[in-house]
């Protein structure tokens, strides 16, 4: 069945329950993380959960001070940031279930950037050792 | 003032002062009413949250009411009241619809955010299940493309819906690219990115996400093949993606088209390479059947041997279907395989790479969460206007700290490519530990290759630098340490061996420097 077409200019009463969907699904979001976490702690999923409650919390104030346009883009942005974590839990759900749990991080986790980042140290510090060996050898090829 | 005003302002705070007093009175009642009940339901908690800070706001405004600021208890008072209000529809909640889009998506830019979002988890989903093995310079413009899509929202929340759509179609085509590179079966491509019916008003976009998508499937199929090693139509239908992805995002269409002609000479080029190639093979080995040949490098094949729904899973809680018998495929393609890395890194990196750095100066590029807490700005004690912030963006603090970090960042295209071919060298020919080690590696070894390595690794760590916690002096400590890479470089050149020497003693002591700041946000 098709949606009914949402407005950009709801009413007060309509943004409260949008932002409190908003709220609820973000807590399902919670919940099934913390749950998934037994098998996969995806970073971006609590980045996103993280900048939709941030939207949320400033849609909330936006609408105490009756700037509903603005109430309703910050709403918006929070909706964006939850279906994206929840569409990235969906998925990774699916693999646990369905596959190998094997994920894809579409961003680089910290210890993927941690580990890239010793081995370039470990990287820098061979160069530079191999910098005064070809120095000695050119000193000795005179 | 005269008289007449100071009564109307006396007047003006009667008023205020008795809306105020309503509002409080209100506030109490229904709070008092909230609490005698505990909270039940499925969401209790988010009931019970929201009646803590509707009792916060009370105590918050009886503050303000005592200090006679009249303006601030309203405005305290009428967002506890908000709170309450949203208490009680978590109490009679149902729970959410899944599937309910709860906002109005139908128009720009919120339909192009939509659909990268959509496009990104759809990739998800056929990378992991397929066991697709996504080369790590990919994985780097995938992260990317997930960067514009939070830029896009953050601009469609400071209301520059411009921006916020020009940055979710340059994620749409960046991933286009990516994904085509990884993506070799043109039935398996997210359907997000998709050109479909509706999109037609959106010609220069559409044309320049079919030319991404062919020219990355072409290069990454030439670069497996080896067909254009050295040959410069790689770097021209770069160049040219490049070139129409800015003119695009100019709005200069006369530019577009110019640019998506070239780029289909280029790419025709290649076509025409591959065939002649594929046909000189044939030709060669004509009893090789081609179609029961496996790809070695598909993990597909080699693991998973999954086939793909007709539909993805719309909820992670719909009962999982039955895992698909290796028996039962019916449309598994054994051409399907994932792209080279060794050869993939200098055909990608720099086809949006121009774009991607007037966007990574823009104020709204971080993956970080939002860090302003929007709860503190409002609850200043004597704000100008509560709002006034609102006119930068809101990550505003972090995002100075990021700015300054992209400037020192900004690197050529040429460094990152670099950057990005040192990546790529280091899977051909192993570490330079490894290569050290192996017996064709010498102290004899020239220094300028030396040097061009340890140009490499200094513009990779230019690039992970801003993970660190403190980005502006992790920039300016690469910046030193770039610097004085160029000293010993042009030491070198004049055959200096001395200041070589000492500028080699100086970038250990900066390493050891850059050391210190990576254990300091646990890096290293």
């Amino acid at each position: 069945m098709k949606q009914p077409k949402k407005s950009r200019n709801p009413n007060r009463t309509e943004l409260v329950r949008i932002m409190a969907l908003i709220e609820e699904n973000l807590d399902e979001i919670d919940k099934e993380h913390e749950a998934a976490s037994a098998y996969h702690r995806s970073e971006l999923v609590e980045v996103s959960r993280d900048n939709a409650q941030a939207a949320l919390k400033e849609a909330v104030q936006f609408l105490a001070l009756e700037d509903f346009p603005k109430a309703e883009r910050e709403a918006a942005a929070a909706w964006f940031y939850t279906d994206f974590a929840r569409n990235i839990l969906d998925a990774e759900f699916t693999e646990h279930h369905l596959g190998e749990d094997v994920f894809l991080d579409l961003v680089p986790t910290r210890e993927s950037v941690k580990h890239e980042i010793s081995s370039l140290m470990n990287d820098l510090k061979t160069e530079l050792n191999g910098v005064y060996e070809s120095l000695a050898v050119t000193e000795e090829q005179g | 003032m005269d008289f007449m005003e100071r009564l109307d302002g006396n007047r003006e705070e009667k008023r205020l002062r008795k809306r105020v007093a309503e509002l409080m009175r209100e506030l109490a009642d229904k709070l008092s009413a909230k609490l005698a009940l505990a909270p039940e339901g499925r969401f209790a908690n988010l009931s019970k949250m929201r009646t803590a800070k509707g009792q916060r706001a009370y105590i918050k405004a009886m503050a303000a009411l005592e200090q006679d600021d009249l303006e601030e208890a309203m405005t305290i008072a009428v967002r506890g009241l908000l709170h309450l209000e949203i208490a009680h529809f978590h109490d009679n909640s149902p729970g959410p619809n899944k599937t309910e889009k709860l906002i109005d998506i139908d128009s720009q830019p919120r339909e192009s955010i939509a659909r990268l979002s959509e496009a990104l988890c759809q990739f998800k989903q056929l990378v992991e299940y397929r066991n697709l093995d996504v080369p790590k310079e990919a994985q780097e413009r995938l992260g990317r493309s997930t960067q514009y899509l939070q830029n896009a929202i953050e601009a469609m929340a400071a209301a520059d819906d411009e921006e916020a759509t020009a940055q979710a179609e340059a994620g749409l085509v960046f991933l286009s690219f990516t994904v085509s590179q990884v993506v070799f079966d043109p039935s398996e491509f997210p359907r997000a990115l998709l050109i479909g019916p509706g999109q037609s008003n959106k010609k220069d976009l559409t044309r320049l996400m079919e030319a991404a998508r062919t020219t990355g499937t072409t290069l990454a199929q030439a670069a497996k093949e080896s067909a254009i090693s050295g040959w410069k139509a790689k770097s021209a239908a770069n160049k040219y993606i490049e070139s129409a992805l800015n003119a695009f995002l100019e709005n200069n269409g006369g530019e577009v088209n110019k640019y998506l002609e070239l780029i289909g000479l280029e790419t025709g080029l290649v076509q025409r390479t591959l065939q002649q190639k594929q046909t000189q093979r044939q030709l060669a080995q004509p009893s090789t059947n081609q179609t029961s040949r496996s790809q070695p490098g598909t993990k597909a094949v080699q693991a998973k041997k999954k086939e793909m729904p007709t539909e993805y899973p719309s909820s992670s809680k719909s009962p999982p279907a039955a895992k698909p018998q290796a028996a039962a495929r019916t449309t598994f393609r054994k051409d399907f395989h994932t792209r080279n890395p060794g050869n993939s890194a200098d055909s990608v990196e720099s086809i949006i790479m121009g774009q991607t750095e007037k966007i990574a100066a823009h104020p709204y590029s971080t993956n970080t969460p939002r860090l302003v807490d929007p709860e503190e700005i409002f609850d200043r004690t004597a704000p100008d206007s509560p709002l006034d912030l609102w006119a930068k963006p809101r990550k505003y603090y972090k995002i100075k700290e990021a700015e300054n970090a992209a400037a020192n960042f900004t690197t050529s295209q040429r460094q990152i490519l670099q950057a990005t071919n040192y990546s790529s060298a280091n899977k051909r020919e192993g570490t330079p530990g490894e290569r050290a080690a192996s017996p064709s590696a010498s102290s004899a070894e020239p220094l300028e290759m030396r040097i061009e390595r340890l140009r490499g690794i200094v513009d990779r760590l230019n690039k992970l630098g801003k993970h660190t916690n403190d980005p502006s002096a992790t920039a300016s400590v690469l910046e030193h340490l770039k610097q004085e890479l160029e000293t010993l470089e042009s030491a070198a050149e004049s055959g200096k061996w001395q200041a070589v020497e000492r500028s080699s003693t100086s970038i250990h002591k900066i390493r050891r420097e850059f050391k210190s700041l990576l254990k300091e946000s646990d890096l290293l």
